[in-house]
Order: C-alpha cells, then sequence, then structure tokens
C-alpha cells in the first residue's frame, strides 16, 4: 500500500515550515515495502508527522492518500480495519495502559489478530530482556522497559507499514541492536514498509530513504 | 482486560450514591403505584355498581325552591351546555317511574309480611357494572323485574327495624333468592309482576330497574311525559378535576356521590407519592448519568488508545452500555426485593387492623419498572455512544 502525501501542512505548524522541508508541503510518495528515515530535531512535527499518515489527526492542510484512498475521507470502521491489519504504530509516548501487566498490554493487540502465539510472545520479551517483567503492572516499569513492551506490541499484528516513533530513546545499546534486529526481522517476513522518525541517528539500518524535516 | 482498564477511575462513593437514589426513586414509585392500586381495590370492592369516573348530579332542594315551585328538572339546553364540558366525556339522565309502584311481600317466600310504596329510577347499562349483568336482563313483559336496592337499605332492615320489631336478619344472598310481588298502577290499569333483588349498590342511592323495563312501564302506565330529568349521571375523565366543581359551584348543581371525596384524596395522595418519587428518581438518574460520563471523561485517554490501537469503537460503547444494564437490573433487583418485604410487613400490619389486602405484589408492576429501565438504559445509551465518538474523533 503506497502512502503519498499531497501538499501537507499541519495546522499548528502553518507559518513555520523551512522551505527546504523534504516533508511538508510537498508532494512526497512512500512505496511498499521500502524503509524510510525521517530526521528533525524536537518539535519539528516528526509525530505529527506519523500521526497523519496513520488517520489520528485531521488538522492539517492538504491531502493523505493511502491506497490511493483520502485517509481525511476514511470511515471510523475503514481506519480500525487498517489498523488491525495494515499499519503498527510504536508511539512516542509509549501508550501502555498502566493498569495492565506488561503481558497483558501485548496480549491485548494480539488479541484482534492472534498473529503471535504465546510462545512467539515470550521469545521476543526474551530477546528483548524483559520476560522477567512481563507479569509486572506496566506502571511499574521504567520508561527503557516499557519502550521495549510497546516494541514487542506493535510487532503481534499483520501490518503493512511500521510506524516508528523514536523508538530507541531509552534504550541502551545491546537492546537497540537487539530491537532492530526483531524489527527487521518481522517487516522482512511481512514484507512491510518502516517509516522511522529520529532526532539524528539512523542506528545503522539501511535506509531506502532519508528525509529532512 | 477491558474491565480493568475501561472501569479504572471509578468514583465508588459517587456511584452508589446514584445507586441507593435510584434504588429509594424506585421504591417509591413502586409505593406509589401499588398504594393506589390496593386503595382503589378496596374502595372499589363488592356491591359496587359505578366506577370512579361517574357522578351523579341533581339541584339543591330548598325552601325557596319548594315554595316558589321552581323545578329541580334538568332542561334540555342546560344538559347541552353540560354535554359542551371538557370534563364530561358522556352524560346521561337517570328516568324516573312516574306512575305508582308498590310492593308487598309473597307468600310463602320466608319474608315477613310487608307492604311498601317504592319509585323507580334507571340508568343505562353502560354506566353499570358489569357484576349485575348475568341478572340484570329485563326480556319482556311478563318476565321478572329485576331491582338494585341501595346498600344502606338492607343495612336499616338488619340493624335498626329488623331488631326493634323482633324479625329476622337477611343476608344479600337470601335477599336475592327472593320475589316479591311488585303492582303498577297508572292509566287506569293495574297489574302485578314479580319482582327480585338483583343486587345491592353501595353508590348509587336509589331503587333502580333496567332502562328497557322503565322505559316501557313508563309508556304504559306513566301519568306525564315530560322526560326532563331531576338527576344525571356523568362520565368524566378525571373525578378529581377541579373544574367539574368550579362548574358545579357556578350552576348552583348538587353530587351526592360520596366516593369522589376519598377519591380526590386518595388521587391527591397518589400524585403526591408519584411526583416525589419521580422527582428522586430524576435526581439520581443525574447522578448516575452524570457519574458515568466522569468515568468517560476520565477513561478518555485509554478509550482513545483501544480505538488507536484497533478495537472497533462500537465495542468499547457496548461494553459501557453492558455495564450500565447490569447496574440497572442490580437496582431493580435490589428495589424490588426491599419493595417485596416492605409490602408484606404493611399488609401484614393492615390485615391485623382489619384492612385486607392483597399480599402479592402485582406483576403489572414490573411493567412500570421495565418501562422505567429501558428509559435510563436508551438515554444512558445514546449519552455513551455521543461521548465515545467523541473521545475518539469521529
Amino acid at each position: 500500500m503506497r502512502i503519498q502525501l499531497i501538499d501537507v501542512i499541519p495546522v499548528p505548524l502553518s507559518g513555520m515550515i523551512n522551505s527546504d522541508s523534504q516533508i511538508w508541503n510537498r508532494n512526497l510518495l512512500f512505496d511498499e515495502a521500502r524503509y524510510y528515515l525521517i530526521t528533525a530535531p524536537s518539535g519539528r512535527g516528526k509525530t505529527t508527522l506519523l500521526s497523519v499518515i496513520y488517520g489520528n489527526r485531521k488538522d492539517y492542510e492538504g491531502r493523505v492518500l493511502l491506497g490511493g484512498e483520502v485517509v481525511a475521507d476514511m470511515s471510523a470502521k475503514h481506519l480500525t480495519a487498517l489498523w488491525q491489519s495494515q499499519f503498527s504504530f510504536v508511539f512516542q509516548d509509549l501508550r501502555l495502559f498502566d493498569e495492565l501487566t506488561a503481558l497483558e498490554n501485548i496480549e491485548l493487540k494480539n488479541k484482534l489478530t492472534h498473529h503471535k502465539s504465546p510462545g512467539q510472545m515470550r521469545e521476543m520479551a526474551q530477546k528483548l530482556s524483559v520476560d522477567p517483567l512481563l507479569d509486572r503492572k506496566a506502571a511499574l516499569l521504567s520508561r527503557g522497559e516499557k519502550q521495549r513492551v510497546s516494541i514487542i506490541r506493535a510487532l503481534c499484528q499483520p501490518f503493512n507499514w511500521l510506524l516508528l516513533d523514536e523508538p530507541f530513546s531509552h534504550l541502551d545499546q545491546d537492546n537497540i541492536e537487539n530491537g532492530k534486529e526483531l524489527i527487521l526481522e518481522e517487516c522482512q517476513r511481512q514484507n512491510a514498509g518502516i517509516i522511522f522518525s529520529s532526532l539524528k541517528e539512523d542506528y545503522g539500518i539501511d535506509f531506502h530513504e532519508k528525509l529532512r524535516m | 482486560m477491558f474491565r480493568k482498564i475501561l472501569l479504572s477511575n471509578i468514583k465508588t462513593g459517587q456511584l452508589a450514591g446514584a445507586f441507593i437514589g435510584m434504588v429509594i426513586g424506585m421504591c417509591l414509585l413502586l409505593a406509589a403505584i401499588q398504594f393506589y392500586r390496593d386503595a382503589n381495590h378496596i374502595l372499589n370492592r363488592s356491591g359496587d355498581f359505578i366506577s370512579n369516573d361517574f357522578l351523579i348530579i341533581n339541584k339543591p332542594v330548598t325552601a325557596i325552591n319548594t315554595l316558589s315551585g321552581k323545578s329541580l328538572k334538568f332542561s334540555e339546553e342546560e344538559l347541552e351546555d353540560l354535554r359542551q364540558q371538557d370534563f364530561v366525556k358522556d352524560l346521561s339522565p337517570l328516568i324516573s317511574s312516574k306512575f305508582k309502584v308498590s310492593a308487598h311481600g309473597k307468600e310463602g317466600m320466608m319474608l315477613p309480611d310487608f307492604y311498601t310504596e317504592l319509585f323507580f329510577e334507571a340508568l343505562p347499562d353502560e354506566y353499570l357494572d358489569i357484576q349485575t349483568e348475568e341478572n340484570w336482563e329485563w326480556p319482556g313483559k311478563d318476565s321478572v323485574i329485576p331491582i338494585v336496592l341501595p346498600s344502606d337499605y338492607l343495612a336499616l332492615y338488619n340493624f335498626g327495624f329488623a331488631q326493634t320489631q323482633g324479625l329476622p336478619q337477611l343476608s344479600e344472598a337470601l335477599i336475592s333468592q327472593v320475589l316479591v310481588d311488585v303492582r303498577l298502577q297508572g292509566q287506569g290499569k293495574r297489574d302485578y309482576y314479580d319482582g327480585r333483588i338483583a343486587g345491592f349498590s353501595k353508590r348509587i342511592n336509589s331503587i333502580l330497574v333496567p332502562w328497557d323495563f322503565l322505559k316501557w312501564a313508563n309508556k304504559k302506565y306513566g301519568h306525564s311525559q315530560d322526560d326532563r330529568p331531576s338527576r344525571v349521571i356523568v362520565k368524566t375523565g378525571d373525578i378529581s378535576n377541579p373544574e367539574i366543581y368550579e362548574y358545579f359551584e357556578k350552576h348552583n348543581i348538587e353530587t351526592t356521590s360520596r366516593q369522589s371525596q376519598a377519591n380526590i384524596f386518595l388521587k391527591y395522595v397518589f400524585w403526591a407519592e408519584t411526583i416525589t418519587a419521580s422527582i428522586i428518581i430524576v435526581l439520581s438518574l443525574m447522578v448516575f448519568v452524570v457519574s458515568f460520563q466522569l468515568i468517560l471523561t476520565r477513561n478518555r485517554d485509554k478509550i482513545g488508545l483501544l480505538f488507536q490501537l484497533g478495537y472497533k469503537w462500537p465495542k468499547i460503547r457496548d461494553f459501557y452500555i453492558y455495564f450500565v444494564i447490569i447496574q440497572m437490573l442490580l437496582v431493580d433487583l435490589v428495589s424490588i426485593a426491599i419493595f417485596y418485604i416492605l409490602k408484606s410487613r404493611i399488609s401484614e400490619w393492615l390485615a391485623e387492623k382489619g384492612f385486607g389486602t392483597d399480599y402479592e405484589v402485582q406483576i403489572h408492576i414490573l411493567f412500570y419498572v421495565l418501562f422505567l429501565n429501558l428509559f435510563i438504559i436508551v438515554l444512558n445509551a445514546l449519552l455513551i455512544q455521543r461521548q465515545v465518538k467523541r473521545i475518539v474523533g469521529r
């Protein structure tokens, strides 16, 4: 599913956009199964871009097309279907349910499509060293631990695109390497594309295209 | 998991308050309905020929009227004016006999020998209670004449006359077995008929015979063709409507219905109770609705996140609606249980004091509960839907 941005300017950023931005106010195409890196300092709208593509925000000028369809016109039902099987999102603010355990947070996502078996979920947790924490309430996890749980959660569904919003911001080098491996493995298996936002770094991933905001 | 997520941030105290309020309101409402039915039941027991919404009216007899010879009959214009009133659904004159009537005991009928002069009145069958139907027919001129007496007559006879004269006391059942000779006299004719007491009326202070019979007899024996009635029966929608009594006062009309006063009082009590119950229900409903809206507002991030993870928003809405339904069922169970216990206690107490009521909580009361539930659930469902949609940005 191709993603197309046509002259998109988020309302909160209007008037603050650099003319050399490779994202805003241009005709931009994200091709299937390719990896894109978006870099910008804080506050330039990385999260906004991902939310606009995800269909989460409507406060922008211009048009966003997902597979040729205008995302702003999609019904809630249509979007829900997309979110279940086409788009997965690792939110920058992690967004776990504090009252659930780490495992329950992952299962909540997996329950929608039963994409992974309990064994696979546990394996992924082992890979990111959060398996001893699976039965702990999310409220009691550190930011780094939460970040790893939310990466696992995002991988527990079929998707065509994986949107990663600064997914390694709280991880140490080992966990970054493991996380990278887990993500790329799953993307290859699903033949999915990546849109990855970062302050600067590319974490050694072979991006097909790197765009500055 | 949904329960853990979507019901977090519940203020238990608030919800409990709304719950208790609803239970109290519901109990009061049930009590009001039950009270009204019981009271009506007591008032309307046996021998009632006319239900609550009928009034019998006449013009007052005063010295001036008598001396001046002013007519106490209703003219056609007066009846027409009455008919035009909003509170009058229907009316009919009571016709009275225009010939001499007397009755005396028949031989071999166990009755003490008696002789009395009488009069008859009649009203159309639809103003009469069904109970009399089976023996309230007058098929033709040689048949037995059914007669209805005011029950006071029987009481006067049994407790006054019979005791002082050393005569036997008579029950309603016994009397209705007995035939009396009725003599009709007028227009130069004098004929004898069999008469039978068909029942006793608590409401109508008159001696009633079937309408068809009196029409026929008036034609045959009657001395005058003056059809103007002196008593009229009026069917109203609501006997406690004050307009009725204002109109009567203005037009110098009296009503003799003894039941109307008690009824008006009962209606006031019923309405006072219903209104109190309604206010409590409305207030607790508001608290209930508001606490739900607050739960949703406090959980707006969670609802939004569930939606963004790929959960259908109607599923989230339905979860909350089920929660409301469960709450309502609990309210019903608790209120019906409390009501039932109170009701049987009160009935027992009343029975001890000599007012037997039926112990059963009437089934149709559940109908009101159901109706109220539906209303509350639908109202909440609509509000929940609106808010969930707003939260997910649809």
